[in-house]
């Protein structure tokens, strides 16, 4: 059987992907072994193949850790690629899911479920975090949408700057007149992958698959957009619906993500502008690869945290931002490629 | 016909308007912010304490609260519209404000950090926001190569602002509760308990930022045009942008430091100066600041006041025609008078030049005399380095080595104004602010004539409106200039250049993306304004037969290498042509003006017409 020679860039695209697989791979039993408690790689697997509830091992395994490293691998690999979608829909390098004002949006609803419904745990959160991402999100899509130039980078932009400004306002009213409600958001709002069950992941799987397939899907059109709008419609493109599609998708992931792991800004940044480095411009590499790396990403800095300042643990979301904003900047300072 | 200085005269009384209106907004926010608290008070209640009588009660309400935050209000008010319009300016961008430059963050950090870890307050805490602020912004600046340009900048800033959050965050989660509510209050912003030291300081921070405004307001206006127009205008981009950033973080920190990360303020005052003052620019600093003021205290009102603004700017426009049916017989004649003279003749030539960038020599030891008074024309194939000489005949970039010399004088030796005086440039993608119009931006070609105290003069009005009726733009001296076509845009920018009067005008490709009748009306403006100015042109033309036609003499380039040089006939032959853009043509002499005609020899077999 003869196959197609591949060009360099693709030779590259593979082995990129097959690099942040194993990667991968290697993060999920890393985030399964260490911990305050260091359990053998070997006692892992067991625990996962031959469950024994007699051992305290498996118990820590399955109820923490398996939570934990799922949440990990979702919540990364999703946050990935709302951001890999956003940063193409807007054409604009700075971009990220955070602008269609999600995080706020989650934070106003996470405050809602402390003072209204007195809810303490994170588990009872991810609802209230999904729903005040997804009516932000789809309001800043939607008054960013009306108008002649419909959903123009710029429009989104703005729009979800103000909208994030007047959700922030009231997160700071609600925090500074209510103690209680400051006490439980403070550990919410660094975002963090622990105290969720598995229960809580399967809340929102439907959300994140269906926007993992329509994050891929818009791959084609995301790559027609970074020609510009005009190329775009030339080339026999509809303009609008990848611009549908790809903010559905960004506010599922994006809402999804917030909803189980909290506020994680970083993510959906950088993944992106890393993958760019290795795999150039095309959007199939950078949304297939970025899920992979922005799941290694998220359990990596989770993993740091709990070995970071023993007894106690640094929230993943505080590990993410203190590695990540210097290798940002190490970017920067690289070079221009980092651009679209 | 509408004559600059109705425009300017109109502009001025808005601005008298804007000012008072303004200003009486700013007493009334005022006397509202002395009045109104816990406590209230009467006008006549506050008039007695500040005139030195009232209750003791009434006069530590007054003197040792409100009047220490109202003035603190009304100075971190104005220090921080200022610092959104100075970013605003300089990044091109509407959305930029201080946050960009980590400075709420650094400081926010480093307040946080003081108050939960170190367990202080005061004035401790202050001089930790400040040093935070300012080293946050110092290390950004260092990472965008001290440039306020561009998407370095922005990400650098976001990583900046995304690090400080999330160690704010960690170190809320470590804290006692009632700390981290103390740490929220701050982290909110506020101006309650001003003591009257704060105050004092920022008071004094004013003192020192102000005399740098007043040449940054003149300055920005004419780098908003873009780096290369603004270098063609005499001035130093890079020296500018630095000094504004400086003023705009100095403002922001010590705002920071007393009064909490306050946002908005610095992004909206400008926006809401802008349609206020009916342009884009960065001259009514004080202005915005004073809006600032007001919105810091009341931030409700800034809508109202946008849409006052709006229907002022729409009152002021509708009366333009008027203004200019009365006035058309005066300016004519005003003009007709003023600009009859001739440029000198300044000689200008490249010795043993080398130009590129840094790693990337493009033109390698170019001798060249551009002869006074005439027309030349630069040609080449793409990447010859045409744009390069261009740009270091214009001092956009310092030569590698060798030198560019004015009669004589090496132009590096020469201020930039003054030789902004004599060599002007048009670049080939010049940049319009959004909103600008064309009598305004045809003005800004006077900015090297203005010294930093000299007012606008009759004679700038005289030049401006000649450089509009040259170009056949006086019509349009009203609309804003992106609502012209191509053509009307271009006669615009050479508008601007004929404002600047150089003796010399440099121009990129001043015919790209025009049809060919706009093409000749283009070169047919400069070859009068040659004829009857003794204007030296030289430009970089594609449209070789074109070049030809108009040039008195040819510069051909190949290479970063000189090939030809003289008058049209002699230097652009088939060997020129074939040497210089690798095409097999036939010259042939134009049957209108004898001048060479360059008819390429199509590739493949397609010639149907004995040549000969």
């Amino acid at each position: 059987m003869t196959r197609a020679p591949r060009s360099a860039g693709q030779r590259r695209i593979a082995v990129t992907a097959v690099v942040a697989a194993a990667l991968t791979l290697a993060a999920a039993v890393l985030s399964l072994a260490v911990g305050a408690r260091s359990i053998a790689p070997a006692v892992v697997v067991d625990a996962l193949f031959a469950y024994d509830p007699s051992l305290n091992d498996h118990v820590v395994v399955l109820t923490q850790r398996v939570p934990r490293t799922l949440i990990g691998l979702l919540a990364g690999a999703a946050l990935a690629l709302a951001g890999t979608t956003m940063q193409g829909l807007t054409r604009n390098p700075f971009a990220d899911p955070g602008l269609l004002g999600v995080n706020a949006g989650a934070s106003v609803g996470v405050l809602a479920a402390i003072t209204f419904a007195g809810i303490r745990q994170p588990a009872g959160f991810v609802w209230f975090a999904f729903a005040g991402a997804a009516v932000a999100a789809v309001f800043v899509a939607v008054i960013g949408s009306r108008g002649p130039d419909a959903a123009s980078p710029a429009k989104l932009a703005l729009t979800g700057a103000a909208v994030t400004a007047g959700l922030t306002s009231i997160t700071l009213l609600i925090l500074t007149t209510q103690s209680a409600a400051l006490d439980v958001y403070r550990y919410w709002s660094v975002g963090a992958l622990t105290a969720r069950g598995l229960d809580t992941v399967a809340l929102v799987v439907v959300p994140l698959a269906v926007g993992t397939v329509l994050a891929l899907a818009s791959a084609r059109g995301l790559d027609l957009l970074a020609l510009g709008e005009q190329t775009a419609t030339g080339l026999g493109h509809s303009v609008p619906r990848t611009r549908a599609i790809g903010i559905l998708a960004a506010v599922l992931l994006a809402g999804g993500a917030t909803a189980i792991a909290g506020p994680l800004v970083f993510l959906g940044l950088v993944v992106p502008h890393l993958l760019r480095f290795l795999v150039g411009a095309g959007y199939a590499a950078l949304l297939w690869i970025g899920m992979p790396v922005g799941a290694t990403l998220l359990l990596v800095a989770d993993v740091l945290g709990r070995v970071a300042a023993p007894p106690g643990e640094v929230q993943a979301g505080v590990v993410l931002a203190i590695i990540g904003a210097p290798v940002l900047i190490a970017l920067v300072v690289r070079g221009e490629r980092v651009l679209l | 016909m509408i004559a600059v200085a109705d425009v300017r005269r109109l502009a001025r009384r808005r601005w008298g308007v804007v000012l008072v209106s303004l200003g009486a907004l700013t007493v009334v926010a005022a006397a509202a912010a002395l009045m109104i608290g816990d406590y209230p008070l009467g006008p006549g209640q506050v008039l007695a304490v500040l005139f030195g009588g009232g209750e003791p009660v009434e006069q530590y309400v007054v003197l040792q609260s409100r009047l220490p935050r109202l003035t603190m209000a009304l100075l971190v008010g104005a220090a921080l519209g200022v610092a959104g319009a100075l970013l605003q300016a300089l990044l091109r961008n509407p959305l930029a404000s201080p946050d960009l430059l980590g400075i709420s963050g650094g400081s926010t950090l480093a307040a946080v950090f003081c108050l939960l870890v170190l367990g202080l307050t005061g004035p401790v805490l202050a001089a930790f926001a400040l040093v935070g602020g300012l080293a946050a912004s110092a290390l950004l600046l260092a990472v965008a190569r001290g440039r306020a340009a561009g998407y370095r900048l922005i990400l650098a800033g976001i990583g900046v602002s995304f690090f400080c959050a999330a160690l704010v965050g960690f170190l809320m989660t470590r804290a006692q509760l009632q700390q981290t509510q103390a740490a929220l209050v701050w982290l909110t912003g506020s101006l309650a308990s001003t003591p009257w030291w704060q105050v004092i300081v920022l008071a004094a921070v004013w003192v020192l930022v102000l005399p740098l405004l007043l040449p940054l307001s003149r300055r920005l206006p004419v780098l908003m045009l873009g780096e290369q127009t603004a270098t063609g205008l005499g001035e130093h981009p890079g020296w500018v942008g630095s000094a504004g950033v400086v003023v705009a973080v100095v403002l922001t920190a010590v705002t920071c430091a007393f009064a909490g990360p306050i946002s908005f303020v610095a992004l909206c005052a400008p926006a809401i100066a802008r349609p206020l003052t009916g342009r884009p620019r960065a001259e009514c600093a004080g202005r915005r600041g004073a809006a600032g003021a007001v919105g810091s205290r009341r931030a409700v009102r800034a809508p109202e006041r946008v849409d006052a603004g709006r229907c002022g700017h729409r009152g002021v426009r509708r009366r333009v025609p008027a203004v200019v049916a009365r006035d058309v017989e005066g300016t004519r004649t005003m003009t007709t008078s003023a600009r009859t003279t001739r440029v000198e003749a300044r000689r200008l030539t490249a010795r043993a030049l080398r130009a590129g960038y840094p790693g990337r020599t493009v033109i390698d030891g170019l001798d060249l005399d551009l002869a006074p008074g005439r027309i030349t024309m630069i040609i080449g194939a793409n990447a010859c380095g045409k744009s390069t000489l261009l740009g270091a005949l214009a001092r956009l970039r310092a030569p590698l080595s060798g030198a560019v010399e004015l009669d004589g004088e090496d132009v590096a030796r020469i201020p930039r104004a003054s030789y902004a005086r004599a060599v002007g440039l048009l670049p080939q993608h010049p940049i319009a602010p959004e909103g600008i119009t064309v009598a305004e931006l045809v003005s800004r070609g006077r900015h090297p004539h203005r010294g930093l105290f000299r007012r606008w003069s009759a004679e700038d009005s005289a030049v401006v409106d000649d450089a509009l009726q040259r170009t056949g733009t006086a019509e349009l001296a009203a609309r804003p200039v992106g609502d012209l076509s191509g053509g009307q845009r271009q006669r615009v920018w050479i508008a601007m250049a004929l404002a600047q009067d150089p003796s010399i005008l440099l121009l990129d490709e001043p015919t790209t993306f025009l049809d060919l009748s706009h093409q000749i009306e283009v070169l047919d403006l400069l070859r009068e304004l040659n004829t009857t100015r003794g204007t030296t042109i030289v430009a970089v033309l594609h449209d070789l037969n074109l070049a030809a036609r108009y040039a008195d003499e040819l510069v051909v380039l190949a290479g970063g290498r000189l090939i030809a040089q003289g008058a049209p006939v002699d230097g652009l032959t088939a060997k020129v042509v074939a040497e210089a853009f690798a095409l097999d043509a036939l010259v042939i002499p134009d049957p209108l003006t004898a001048t060479p005609l360059v008819v390429p020899v199509p590739g493949g077999a397609h010639v149907t017409a004995d040549p000969a």
